[in-house]
């Protein structure tokens, strides 16, 4: 009898903690803000939040064009699917890590990961953009690499380098504590390029 | 808001980041996060917008809060008003606030104290090429971080705050009284 009983708490145990640390999906998405023209896809749980919200074409311009890109590499930087990217720890008494490499998307049965700040950096350096521009092309990117404790929170660009339009699902992963968790954000779509399309 | 001809791009730009955190409303706990074994903070040496040079060293014996921000960053200007409070609260008393701007000249950052509401009279230094922000563990803007009496790094709060939270205002009048 007691040896049933125990393996019947042993298996509620690993049941639990398969339950904690398999992944959890919710996505929900805003109705188009007409203000704006732009949208928002927001994830939570797990003591965690995470938004989405689309970057204009002509935004991301005037932001880098404000601090030193050329024309051609605005152009490129405006078209690369560019959210703004806010993730926060509201709840966890564990330090939520994330590392922006372990995320991946899908979009048309295709596995892509992020384009990564170094990737960019490497670029900018064989065009031989400005210090100044590559400095604030850094700090304005969401980073690789963060950990937050309770309380902590970052927003910056995220940048998926994919065409206008394009629907993608983005599955965010982090590790609070020694378990791993990832949000899975459907149907997430790239801004369309052409202002008469985001009707 | 107005924008000059000149800084058309720049207004757009900051148009753009003001309406893109407009959902930051959601509510976070305002925390402080202890730095184990309080490290000693990295020295620097850095001019203000009105050209005058603040090097920590020379704050012993006050409770410093480093912020490294920028002109371009929500978060950054949604807590500046805050922080504004809080050292009203306790500027009398052994506090000092140095704002640490990453990577913009002096006219960006005077451009945008200008159009705030809220007057800024603390210290707003000028890290033009990175070099301090990039001697601090610091991953994105805003950072903050606390400084001892002794000159190590006390506590540390990633993302914006309300500085004049009376948690805050607690925990830095316990630090001046230590």
């Amino acid at each position: 009898m007691t040896t049933k009983i125990t393996w019947l708490s042993t298996y509620l145990i690993v049941c639990m903690t398969a339950i904690t640390s398999v992944s959890v999906a919710a996505d929900e998405l805003d109705p188009v803000n007409p203000a704006r023209g732009v949208r928002t896809w927001r994830w939570s749980g797990d003591g965690v939040s995470l938004r989405l919200t689309q970057l204009l074409p002509d935004q991301v311009r005037g932001f880098y064009q404000a601090r030193g890109f050329g024309a051609a590499e605005t152009e490129f930087i405006a078209g690369a699917c560019v959210f703004q990217t806010v993730m926060k720890n509201k709840t966890s008494n564990n330090p939520v890590a994330i590392n922006l490499a372990e995320w991946w998307i899908e979009t048309a049965g295709h596995k892509k990961q992020l384009k990564l700040e170094h990737q960019w950096q490497q670029q900018w350096e064989r065009l031989d953009v400005p210090q100044t521009a590559r400095l604030a092309f850094r700090w304005a990117l969401f980073p690789t690499v963060q950990s937050f404790a309770k309380g902590d929170w970052n927003m910056g660009m995220t940048m998926f380098a994919l065409p206008p339009s394009t629907v993608f699902d983005l599955h965010a992963n982090w590790r609070a504590g020694d378990q791993s968790h990832e949000a899975v954000m459907r149907n997430v779509e790239c801004v369309p390029g052409r202002v008469e399309d985001r009707s | 808001m107005t924008c000059p001809r000149r800084i058309t791009w720049r207004c757009v730009a900051a148009i753009f980041f003001f309406l893109a955190s407009n959902t930051w409303s959601d509510e976070s706990p305002q925390t402080l996060v202890p730095v184990p074994n309080r490290p000693a903070a990295p020295d620097f040496n850095l001019p203000d917008v009105d050209g005058e040079q603040h090097r920590l060293s020379n704050y012993r014996g006050k409770v410093v809060a480093i912020n490294f921000w920028a002109t371009w960053c929500p978060p950054c200007l949604r807590e500046m008003p805050s922080m504004q409070r809080l050292w009203e609260k306790l500027k009398e008393k052994d506090f000092v606030i140095l704002a640490i701007d990453v990577g913009e000249d002096d006219e960006t950052v005077f451009r945008f104290t200008v159009a705030l509401d809220t007057p800024l009279e603390f210290p707003l230094l000028l890290d033009l090429e990175g070099k301090i922000v990039a001697q601090w563990p610091v991953l994105g803007l805003p950072t903050t971080f606390i400084i001892d009496k002794q000159g190590r790094v006390a506590y540390r709060a990633v993302g914006g705050r309300e500085w004049d939270h009376a948690d805050f205002s607690s925990v830095i009048s316990a630090m001046i009284n230590e």
